[in-house]
């Protein structure tokens, strides 16, 4: 039995039905990431879990309670919101202390209580000063803090670096990685970014349109992604879809029967630029991105659809070159029309 | 010399609000050091400070400065209290929400004069007035407001007319209220009330500022609600120092009484308003 467990949790705003039956199944002390494009019900759903929107069909049970229709602070979960939801008038202690004074908790248990979490999140200087006194990683960290405090069975954070800054934001995501390794809680956590994704997760639940598409590990969803959408959205630049017309009889070696108006993927670190008559298709080159450590070459086919290159050597192709583009043949995938994957790329076993 | 053109075009304003000001101050001052009654014409001879001699011992001095603080405080409390309570009703959403708002706010767009007569006649009449009929509804003897309760008939309608001020003001800050900040609270496990003594609170303490510093400026200066209905009586009871001033200067026709009864009251307001600045000043700067 596990530990967090979703059954077909709906729910509708009016008649728009947000969150389409999601059921998921959480092990305690998992890092689970809800990642998605915007709208597709992540923030949605992890208010549910939350308890801070009715859930309007199914169930929820924490540690073998059903607490579907639970408060929100009798669910003995703890949030950390994207914009902190510090409270203004309050001292960092106090912002921390809150829900135990609340509770009725003893003093000098809630003392100890604040005075370890701030060691742990290195705030022990800054316990007296007003949230407006801090700086942005320092808030977040004491948003944090305030969900320590409580030792809660699940921690949800929603998108909680989307308001600091790029270096800070990756600063923020190697602490937050650390911290749940060594207090080892169960955690959820909503973000648009798939590197956070990526990094933080044990397991990745895809999002779209109020329905999961894949839960794995996140390199399982990159090298075996199930569907059109999660290949697509997991990995930057994006994997390239090809239709399968366009390969002509060369599809037709990598995969019988071929699905007709499917579409073969492939990432664009497996996709070369060689020499004319070299590789599998003609294109003429848009333009160039030279990272440094690699550059991006995106060219257009003949039929018009966009490939692009990921290289680890310095291209000395231009814009407006034709040259051939030269697929790995162990590193395809193939979706049939409806996106379903027909069979990912046989590097992988490898 | 940029300074300069700017100083240079700024002269009018600030030269024309100068004599706004200073005209009739000096001239209050110049009133209150001479003898000038309208009914005794002849030389307004210069008397010194007699005028403040006879403003301050006249019988009705202490009772006015006392009705003041106690219509100013007592209109503050029950509009604090009330307008807080109603915009924190009106807060969440419900149908026909923008409509209950413009009827709470309508008060406040009735002339003071318009007030007092809807209050005198229509509620308040112990024969006709709907408080009457309410009392005899229930088979009590109709109270006689004006008479036997003037000066808290005078709050009541200052209150009302107030009401919707400090409601307005109080619904546009929980406007800007954080909803994720309520959400942590619910999460952290807060009820109603301690969810209002610890975020809605703190949050209206700027606007509570605001209402308490305006409503002292135009509460000290009521003059309308009790001339129109109790006079300032019966006695003393409901004369405050604006009242006293106009008994001064328009009824008995002592211009000199009246113009020190004004100084007076500036120097009142001046007292207030160091106090207010004292204890404000420092939540507005927050």
């Amino acid at each position: 039995m596990s530990f967090l467990q979703l059954k077909n949790i709906e729910k509708f705003f009016g008649d728009h039905r947000a969150i389409k039956g999601v059921d998921l199944s959480i092990e305690k002390g998992e890092f689970i990431v809800f990642v998605g494009p915007s709208g597709c019900g992540k923030s949605t759903l992890l208010r549910l879990i939350a308890g801070l929107e009715t859930i309007d069909g199914g169930n929820l049970l924490l540690d073998g309670k059903d607490i579907t229709h639970a408060p929100s602070s009798k669910r003995d979960l703890a949030m950390v919101f994207q914009s902190y939801a510090l409270y203004p008038h309050m001292t960092v202690a106090e912002n921390m202390s809150f829900a135990l004074k609340l509770a009725g908790e003893d003093k000098k248990v809630i003392k100890e209580k604040v005075e370890h979490a701030a060691e742990i999140l290195n705030l022990t200087r800054y316990l007296e000063r007003t949230p407006k006194a801090l700086s942005g990683g320092q808030r977040q960290r004491v948003a944090i803090g305030r969900a320590i405090v409580r030792a809660p069975k699940v921690f949800l954070f929603d998108e909680p670096l989307s308001n600091l800054d790029a270096a800070l934001r990756v600063q923020t995501r190697v602490e937050i990685a650390k911290l749940h390794r060594e207090l080892g809680a169960t955690t959820i956590y909503v973000t648009h970014d798939q590197v956070e994704a990526m990094t933080m997760a044990d397991r990745v639940v895809v999002l779209r349109d109020g329905a999961i598409e894949q839960v794995g590990r996140p390199l399982e969803l990159y090298d075996r992604p199930q569907n059109r959408f999660v290949a697509q959205f997991i990995g930057m630049p994006q994997m390239n879809m090809l239709p399968i017309g366009e390969f002509g009889s060369y599809a037709e070696s990598l995969v019988r029967p071929l699905p007709v108006g499917g579409h073969i993927g492939v990432r664009p670190e497996h996709v070369t630029i060689t020499n004319a008559g070299e590789g599998q298709l003609l294109a003429t080159v848009d333009f160039v991105e030279s990272l440094g450590a690699e550059s991006l070459v995106y060219a257009t086919t003949p039929h018009g659809v966009q490939v692009v290159s990921k290289q680890s050597v310095r291209s000395s192709v231009r814009a407006g070159d034709t040259v051939s583009l030269k697929f790995e043949q162990d590193w395809l995938h193939v979706f049939d029309a409806d996106g379903q994957v027909v069979s990912n790329a046989k590097g992988v076993a490898k | 010399m940029k300074k300069f053109t700017a100083r240079f075009l700024l002269t009018p304003a600030v030269g024309s609000l100068f004599l706004w000001m200073i005209v009739p101050l000096v001239m209050s001052i110049y009133f209150s050091l001479i003898r000038y009654n309208l009914m005794s014409p002849g030389e307004h001879e210069y008397i010194g400070l007699m005028n403040y001699e006879f403003f301050v011992t006249d019988p009705a001095f202490w009772p006015a400065v006392l009705n003041t603080f106690l219509l100013i405080g007592s209109v503050i409390v029950i509009t604090l209290v009330f307008g807080m309570a109603l915009a924190l009703l009106v807060n969440d959403k419900f149908p026909g929400q923008s409509i209950v708002r413009v009827l709470l706010i309508s008060p406040f767009f009735v002339m003071p004069a318009v007030n007092a007569l809807l209050w005198k006649h229509m509620m308040m009449n112990p024969i006709y007035g709907v408080l009457a009929q309410v009392w005899r509804f229930f088979g009590a003897q109709p109270v006689n407001w004006l008479e036997s309760y003037p000066l808290l008939s005078v709050i009541i309608m200052v209150s009302w007319q107030w009401l919707p001020f400090a409601c307005l003001i109080f619904i546009t800050s929980l406007q800007s209220m954080d909803r994720e900040q309520l959400e942590a609270a619910r999460m952290d496990g807060a009820n109603y009330v301690q969810q209002f003594r610890y975020l809605y609170l703190p949050h209206l303490s700027r606007s509570v500022a605001v209402v308490v510093m305006i409503e002292m400026i135009f509460l000290l200066s009521v003059f309308a609600e009790i001339f129109t209905t109790t006079g300032g009586g019966p006695g003393f009871a409901s004369t405050n120092v604006a009242f006293l001033i106009f008994v001064q200067g328009l009824m008995n026709f002592d211009v000199g009484v009246a113009s020190a009864g004004g100084l007076f009251a500036v120097l009142l307001a001046n007292i207030a308003s160091v106090f207010l600045i004292r204890i404000i000043g420092k939540s507005l700067e927050k």
